[in-house]
């Protein structure tokens, strides 16, 4: 059955999300708040003028962050869900890492032989907020790509390492379902390199170039600048991308802003927890020594 | 409906003016002081348990029950304003107020079978993942119950009276009720009517009222403090709330239709239900028939929740599963109706929890064995006997296969292939 051209819009996958501007990590802001790390507080600008919170938890901890809808929120759920979250902080330690780095988790599993199991992969997306929050997981397999969705705080977790802690030009990488497999495959003996302190998170600027059409849903829509194509099928799907292609007038619109984003005062509050937290840990880890 | 609205105001008290326009509109503000007498009845019929009509999918049109408004109009609030003498005179006032909950407490009967306790007035917060000691993820709803008052409470005489002329007559027999509050506000803004409907119970005016239908050994002296301890946890709840009110709705998002297909020819037939009755037996629509209308903003309840977690200093309680209604409205929670699920063998508190029963100091938050606590090491499962005998057996299989076991055709062809 040949459908008109104009339901082709609608294929999408259930796990991508549509995000037509460009990346927020990518950034110059960001990447001027990312070039030191959390314990030079001094270099780092605050995140509100005055405030000791440095700038770069917004990016550092994302998932600390609150849904954005004024008619969903409530402000001791989501205090009671903090707590809940820095309580599972104090016993696993989630490090910093963004999409595009490298991971491994290690998983308790009732069905493996050795009650393990642990997975390497890129990581293509980080969403959700706070309890809910989560990280897809992608890697190459005997020629198969696998992908995992692990909850961050789900108990069954036992370590999270970040064998290579890098940026990318997009925050998801789900386009990797249609690049040649050697953009998403890593060995599971992969060693770690390991990042020192007080360095930028370097941005790995890689440009993916992807296989000829078919693909999985139409990536040219929505304006990722990590991949390259050799051409588009026909004209009509040109001038579709014309249609689709992110409005002048939405850069002007400040309530579209405001819905979408936290004002940074309740950002301030979500982040002073945490705040409090690293330097008790920091602490710790100065008795040690 | 004037029927049903002179019966609901007779309730109250004869007394009580309606006005001559009963139609969707009501009459505005009626301030008459004198008019409406206060003899322990409550005005306000927002909810009750068991009443209500049977299952019908037409919207209610709404009637405000308060034939007394809670808040004044804005004009007049400007000429109300206090000044500083007079705030301090009501704040004496205040010192003075006579509780009832100074003379001695009514004696305490234990539960039985045949109880119906109070529910609770609360506030739905959120929804969020919680993880029980098995690894599973469950979802629980989190209920908040905010600053919750007996405003007052009525033996099964009292309340026989309030409804001798209603529908409710043949089911309160041995009944009794209570009107609780929650979230107190400000009585500055509030007409006098309004305020002096808590005098009695010496509290401060609250901005959510509904009575509750309670057997009279479970009837709690007015002005009391209801609890999120009045339920433990592991205990069942029901939880009711309208659901979220979605107004005039089509077939398709209403009743999940499938609707008419987009293309080949069809003409204004993408979103429609198609027939409804034809041939020669049913040419008529039937009833109950799946048509468009109103979708939602009715009252459901929600049965045998447990209750995972309970958070004493906000009063919060964690309910495993979910209800209707969206985050930030108004819910009510009960004991189940569920009889495996009643707890006679652990009573609860009765008539409901006070502080002062406490023997031991209680923690700050209680949890069922079940449910994971966040702060505690990860979860790790065992290696059990079963695990190891099943790998011993797979080991053997796999030496013996390929030497005893003659390979079978299918596995020939794969091989070649």
């Amino acid at each position: 059955m040949a459908l008109p051209s104009r339901f082709g819009i609608r294929l999408i996958s259930p796990f991508f999300v549509p995000h037509r501007c460009d990346s927020i990590l990518a950034s110059k802001a960001a990447q001027a708040i990312l070039r030191k790390d959390i314990k030079d507080v001094e270099h780092v600008p605050p995140l509100v003028p005055g405030s000791e919170i440095p700038a770069s938890y917004r990016y550092i901890y994302p998932d600390f962050l609150a849904l954005p809808d004024i008619k969903k929120r409530n402000k001791l759920a989501e205090k009671l869900n903090r707590m809940d979250m820095l309580r599972r902080r104090s016993v696993m330690e989630i490090p910093e890492f963004y999409p595009g780095s490298v991971l491994a988790v290690t998983t308790s599993d009732p069905n493996a032989p050795n009650k393990t199991s642990r997975f390497v992969g890129i990581c293509i997306c980080r969403g959700g907020n706070q309890l809910l929050s989560f990280m897809i997981l992608r890697n190459v397999i005997d020629g198969l790509g696998c992908e995992i969705k692990y909850d961050l705080y789900n108990p069954t977790i036992r370590k999270i390492e970040v064998l290579k802690l890098e940026r990318r030009l997009d925050e998801q990488l789900f386009y990797l379902r249609d690049a040649p497999p050697e953009h998403s495959t890593f060995p599971f003996d992969m060693e770690a390199t390991p990042h020192p302190e007080g360095l930028a998170v370097p941005l790995n600027e890689t440009v993916v170039h992807l296989n000829p059409f078919p693909w999985k849903t139409r990536w040219e829509l929505y304006g990722f600048r990590g991949f390259t194509y050799d051409f588009l099928p026909s004209r009509k799907v040109v001038r579709k991308a014309k249609v689709l292609a992110p409005l002048e007038w939405e850069r002007f619109d400040l309530m579209k802003k405001y819905r979408v984003q936290i004002p940074l005062e309740d950002q301030e509050e979500m982040f002073k927890d945490i705040l409090v937290h690293n330097c008790g840990t920091f602490e710790k880890k100065r008795r040690r020594r | 409906m004037a029927q049903a609205l002179r019966a609901l105001c007779g309730a109250f008290g004869s007394s009580c003016r309606i006005g001559n326009s009963l139609g969707a509109k009501l009459p505005g503000p009626v301030r008459t002081e004198s008019a409406i007498s206060f003899s322990g009845s409550f005005v306000n019929v927002d909810f009750v348990r068991h009443g209500g009509k049977s299952h019908s999918h037409r919207r209610q049109v709404k009637i405000n029950p308060y034939h007394i408004l809670p808040e004044i109009p804005a004009v007049e609030k400007t000429q109300e304003r206090l000044t500083e003498e007079n705030a301090q005179f009501l704040q004496q006032v205040n010192a003075d107020n006579v509780s009832p909950l100074k003379a001695p407490p009514p004696e305490r009967k234990p539960f039985t079978y045949w109880t119906k306790r109070t529910g609770l007035i609360c506030k739905k917060i959120g929804v969020i993942p919680q993880w029980l000691t098995n690894g599973r993820r469950i979802r629980c709803s989190v209920v908040q119950v905010i600053d919750n008052h007996v405003v007052s409470s009525s033996a099964p005489e009292e309340f026989a009276k309030q409804y001798n002329a209603s529908r409710y007559k043949p089911k309160v027999r041995n009944v009794g009720c209570m009107v609780v509050g929650a979230e107190s506000i400000d009585p500055t803004n509030l007409t006098d009517d309004y305020v002096k409907l808590f005098e009695p119970a010496g509290l401060q005016p609250k901005r959510k009222l509904s009575k509750f239908i309670v057997t009279p050994d479970a009837l709690v002296q007015p002005g009391t403090a209801l609890r999120a301890t009045h339920f433990r946890t592991g205990d069942y709840v029901d939880v009711g709330a309208k659901t979220i009110d979605h107004g005039f709705q089509g077939v398709m998002k209403r009743w999940k239709f499938k609707g008419g297909p987009a293309t080949h020819g069809a003409t204004k037939f993408h979103r429609r239900p198609g027939s409804i009755g034809h041939g020669a037996h049913n040419s008529k629509v039937k009833k109950g028939k799946k048509m468009p209308g109103f979708m939602g903003g009715k009252y459901q309840m929600q049965r045998c929740l447990q209750i995972m977690r309970m958070n004493r200093t906000h009063d919060v309680m964690y309910i495993r599963g979910t209800f209707p209604g969206a985050t930030n409205s108004w819910c009510y929670v009960f004991d189940t109706v569920a009889r495996s699920k009643r707890p006679l063998k652990n009573p609860p508190p009765m008539p409901t929890h006070y502080p002062e029963d406490d023997v031991t100091p209680h923690s700050e938050e209680t949890f069922v064995p079940l449910l994971f606590q966040l702060d505690k090491p990860t979860i790790e499962f065992e290696i059990t006997e079963d695990d190891l005998k099943k790998v011993r057996t797979g080991a053997k299989t796999a030496q013996k296969s390929p030497s005893k076991a003659p390979p079978k055709a299918g596995a020939k062809v794969a091989g070649k292939s």
